[in-house]
């Protein structure tokens, strides 16, 4: 039952989301990519050494899993409980059977056919652009990294949004910044939390690229094979932001008073 | 059906609910009380939105908090709006009947069939953003109904309804109630509720003042003042006799009436047409505003502002 | 009682100027905004550079008093320095002429003030004033209480504005005004103010290089949606999307060019918000010809006026049923 309610919510949600405002932003976010690639196109058209496959997995890597899945998820997960008190309409689905948990559910399964199917789609697009004669396994493990990286932030906003439904955007912000783009670099145990460190890992050992000049100090900053093991991670770090938002929403009280301050 | 147990629900240091104890068999109630009396808040206690800071909660012998048994069995209709502007009603009701468990197909047809109990056949399948606020009301009514719950909690049903829409608002309530299934109506206006039911809770800074019938609350007040209005040509012999027997609390003349305030409503009753008699002071109309509930409440409120001893 | 008597009584008293009404929008959204937790603990945070900053300020008023110092300095430190190529120096720490240097490297302090610490906590400041300043008149219908009211468009929208540059001036012109109140105090005598008077009037010059265009793209966008998030969500886009697009094209063009240099920065500086912006105030504060900033001053001037025209547009068109 439980299972046919996430079901509802996914498709209700789904449909209710085909506004103009979203379409937009899945075009811009599906777009940018392949703009990016063409604008570096154009900067290295007429250059004797123009970037080889491992730039362009960079620069795929930074487009795809992190920019818009980032982006995309961003603007689909985190405003999941916000946006119903803004509304008003918590109450209504709170009082369902296992309400709150069939509605986080249920959208986090429509923020991740949104996300995905953007991501897939900039990325054949940006793939498509690319100027190297075998882009398939560049695009193979950026098409891995995606299916990895969605669900993943779309777990961690999801978590925001239930713990700051006031300040959600400007949490996740400012999370995003401070852990996933500094503290992910800095070397040391603190990096291995976030899901920065383990998407680049799986980057550099999938994609079998070389560790720098000085591998030992790239090592702080990439983890170590096998890869299976970052996989593990990752999915049990979606596992349990999503099973700890899931937690909260279900024991935090949401008063009619705190449903008007969005 | 319901009981409260020394219930308190605190928000930081306000007051939501004071230390209320109820314990209402099955039926139908109205639960009454002005702006900012707790209505809202004691309604979403009994819906597990928000969970008690002292005390015990049990709805049809369930802890309501997060109890999808209960939820499957209980209806609520909220006092605020939160439609979604861009779905048509017959979309949303279906799908938060499906959010109760029902398969797509009977989730289908218990929205017909409660959109069409509350009139809204003709525009169900427009955007929800086109309708007027009567018909967003209906609307959250039958979202409230599809799932034929055992007991309906409603804040405010009759909001933005015209007097034809109230009406009809009445009579699906008193079926519901007729239909043998259990109701709470919050309201904050008095000829609401007792077109609908006889059995209230008056609710006021958070706590309960008074439950039960009218007749009920009524002998509550037997100590009470009541304000009897009498209307006659010789207003001042009139007020001067009533002074003279020492039988009024206070008394006033406005607006070509004598009222005054009693505590002894059955004596006066049995004396006055006597003293009327005697004094030859003919008296052409005489009602009690206590009658009605607008009246009891006033008492009420009154007796919980120490305003009347 | 004729209706004409209860209400509706010839008023004795004066108005207010047209001109000032709009002020009355000001504090409202002021006050508003200022309830929310989250925005007093932003605004002491936003402050916190200004510390660090007048320790900078401290620190070279103290190595003037005493240059043998200036031997001390990490040679790093001095690398850096010598990049900057800072007025009044030579050999890169040395000091050539002590009122020149003081000029260039309050400048330097104030500009990268500007530039970095309150260039990104203004971004998150506007995310959190801006987008719910006109999308929740929208949804809640409060223009039917603006504009029943004797106030012109103009004077809502330049009231909403206020709101936000009066937030954004506590966090650049009101710290950077007082460190400069600070490093006058902490110089030898007040002739300073006769070697760096301008400084004050740039740091208001480049404030509003920061508020004017900042705020018209914040309301714009929250013209444009009944719903406070998605215009949260645009603001953080346009910079999220426009600091990789220029992260990305300047790595590339710094990897193919053999001897590169700072105009390879500014000529991506266009694609960000955040780069056309720190163009411009570093030409406010004299480290950067016109020449070189004129396309991220283009930007800047064309986003003011088509974000000002576009919500024109959205508060005077009539409300969605």
């Amino acid at each position: 039952m439980i299972a046919r309610s996430v079901g509802a919510v996914f498709w209700f949600e789904s449909r209710r989301a085909l506004t103009a405002s979203r379409i937009v932003w899945w075009v811009v976010l599906t777009l940018f990519p392949a703009l990016i690639v063409g604008m570096i196109r154009i900067a290295t058209s007429n250059i004797r050494n123009p970037p080889g496959p491992e730039p362009w997995s960079v620069f795929l890597f930074a487009l795809v899993p992190m920019l818009v899945s980032m982006l995309g998820t961003f603007l689909w997960a985190t405003p999941v409980v916000s946006a119903e008190l803004e509304g008003k309409s918590w109450v209504y689905l709170a009082v369902r059977p296992h309400g709150t948990t069939v509605v986080l559910l249920g959208k986090y399964l429509a923020t991740l056919a949104w996300v995905l199917s953007s991501a897939i789609a900039s990325l054949m697009l940006a793939a498509a652009l690319v100027p190297l004669d075998d882009v398939g396994h560049i695009v193979g493990t950026i098409l891995r990294l995606t299916l990895l990286s969605c669900p993943a932030y779309a777990a961690l906003y999801l978590l925001l949004g239930t713990l700051f439904p006031k300040r959600s955007m400007v949490v996740a912000v400012a999370y995003t910044l401070i852990f996933e783009l500094v503290v992910s670099m800095i070397p040391a145990l603190i990096n291995t939390f976030t899901v920065q460190f383990r998407l680049r890992t799986l980057f550099y050992l999938w994609s079998d690229l070389p560790l720098g000049s000085d591998p030992n100090a790239m090592l702080a900053f990439v983890g170590e094979p096998p890869a299976w093991e970052h996989v593990v991670v990752l999915v049990t770090f979606t596992m349990v932001l999503l099973l700890a938002a899931l937690g909260i929403v279900r024991e935090r009280e949401f008063s009619a008073s705190e449903e008007g301050n969005g | 059906m319901i009981q409260l147990t020394s219930v308190t629900k605190l928000y930081g240091t306000v007051i939501g609910v004071n230390d209320m104890t109820l314990d209402l068999s099955a039926g139908a109630y109205g639960l009454l009380g002005p702006n900012g009396s707790g209505k809202t808040t004691l309604l979403s206690l009994l819906t597990g939105q928000l969970v008690p800071t002292i005390g015990r909660i049990r709805v049809l012998g369930e802890s309501p908090r997060n109890n999808a048994e209960l939820f499957r069995r209980l209806g609520y209709c909220p006092g605020s709006e939160g439609l979604y502007a861009n779905v048509s009603a017959i979309e949303w009701v279906q799908y938060l009947c499906q959010l109760q468990g029902l398969n797509s197909s009977d989730a289908r047809r218990a929205a017909e069939a409660a959109l069409a109990t509350v009139g809204m056949t003709a525009a169900m399948h427009r955007p929800i953003a086109t309708y007027s606020r009567g018909m967003r009301q209906r609307v959250k009514l039958a979202q409230a109904i599809a799932h034929d719950p055992e007991l309906l909690i409603l804040d405010e049903p009759f909001n933005g309804l015209d007097p034809i829409g109230r009406r009809e608002m009445g009579e699906l309530l008193k079926n519901w109630i007729a239909n043998g299934k259990n109701l709470l109506l919050a309201s904050h206006l008095l000829y609401e509720v007792e077109t609908i039911t006889d059995r209230f809770l008056l609710i006021n800074g958070g706590r309960l003042l008074a439950s039960g019938t009218a007749a009920e609350v009524q002998a509550l007040l037997v100590d009470a003042p009541n304000e009897i209005t009498l209307r006659t040509t010789e207003l001042h012999r009139l007020a001067s006799l009533l002074v003279e027997r020492e039988i009024t609390d206070s008394l006033r003349i406005a607006d070509h009436a004598v009222v005054l305030s009693t505590r002894h409503p059955g004596q006066l009753y049995e004396q006055l047409p006597q003293w009327l008699s005697e004094s030859q002071i003919a008296v052409t109309e005489m009602h009690s505003a206590d009658e009605s509930l607008q009246a009891l409440f006033n008492s009420l409120l009154k007796i919980h502002r120490g305003e009347v001893l | 009682m004729a209706i004409h008597d209860v209400g509706y009584r010839a008023w004795k008293g004066s108005l207010n100027s047209p001109w000032t009404r709009w002020t009355v929008i000001t504090r409202t959204g002021v006050r508003r905004a200022w309830q929310s937790t989250w925005l007093k603990r932003m605004m002491l945070f936003a402050w916190i550079p200004a510390v660090w900053f007048a320790a900078g300020f401290f620190l070279w008023e103290q190595l003037l008093l005493n240059q043998d110092a200036l031997q001390e300095i990490p040679p790093f430190l001095v690398d850096e320095l010598h990049d900057l190529e800072l007025e009044g120096f030579s050999g890169g720490i040395y000091i050539e002429d002590e009122r020149v240097a003081r000029h260039s490297v309050w400048s330097w302090l104030l500009y990268f003030f500007f530039r970095y610490p309150q260039g990104g906590l203004m971004v998150l400041m506007v995310g959190i004033i801006a987008p719910p300043l006109i999308s929740q008149d929208v949804r809640s219908r409060a223009f039917l209480l603006y504009f029943s009211r004797p106030i012109a468009r103009w004077q809502y929208a330049l009231g909403k504005l206020a709101t936000v540059w009066i937030y954004l001036l506590m966090i650049s012109a009101a710290p950077a005004l007082l460190l400069y109140v600070l490093g006058v105090f902490m110089s030898p005598s007040v002739q300073v103010i006769g070697d760096t008077w301008d400084l004050p009037l740039r740091i208001i010059a480049a404030s509003g290089v920061l508020m004017i265009p900042m705020a018209s793209l914040a309301l714009c966008l929250s013209s444009l949606t009944e719903e406070s998030r998605y215009a949260g969500f645009a603001w953080f886009a346009v910079w999220i999307l426009g600091g990789f697009a220029y992260a990305v094209m300047t790595a590339v063009e710094l990897e193919i060019t053999k001897e590169p240099d700072s105009s390879i920065l500014d000529k991506w500086s266009p694609l960000s918000l955040y780069h056309a912006l720190g163009e411009v105030q570093s030409w406010v504060f004299g480290f950067a010809p016109f020449e070189q900033i004129q396309f991220a001053a283009l930007l800047l001037v064309l986003i003011t006026l088509i974000s000002t025209a576009i919500l024109f547009r959205r508060i005077s068109a009539p409300l969605r049923a």
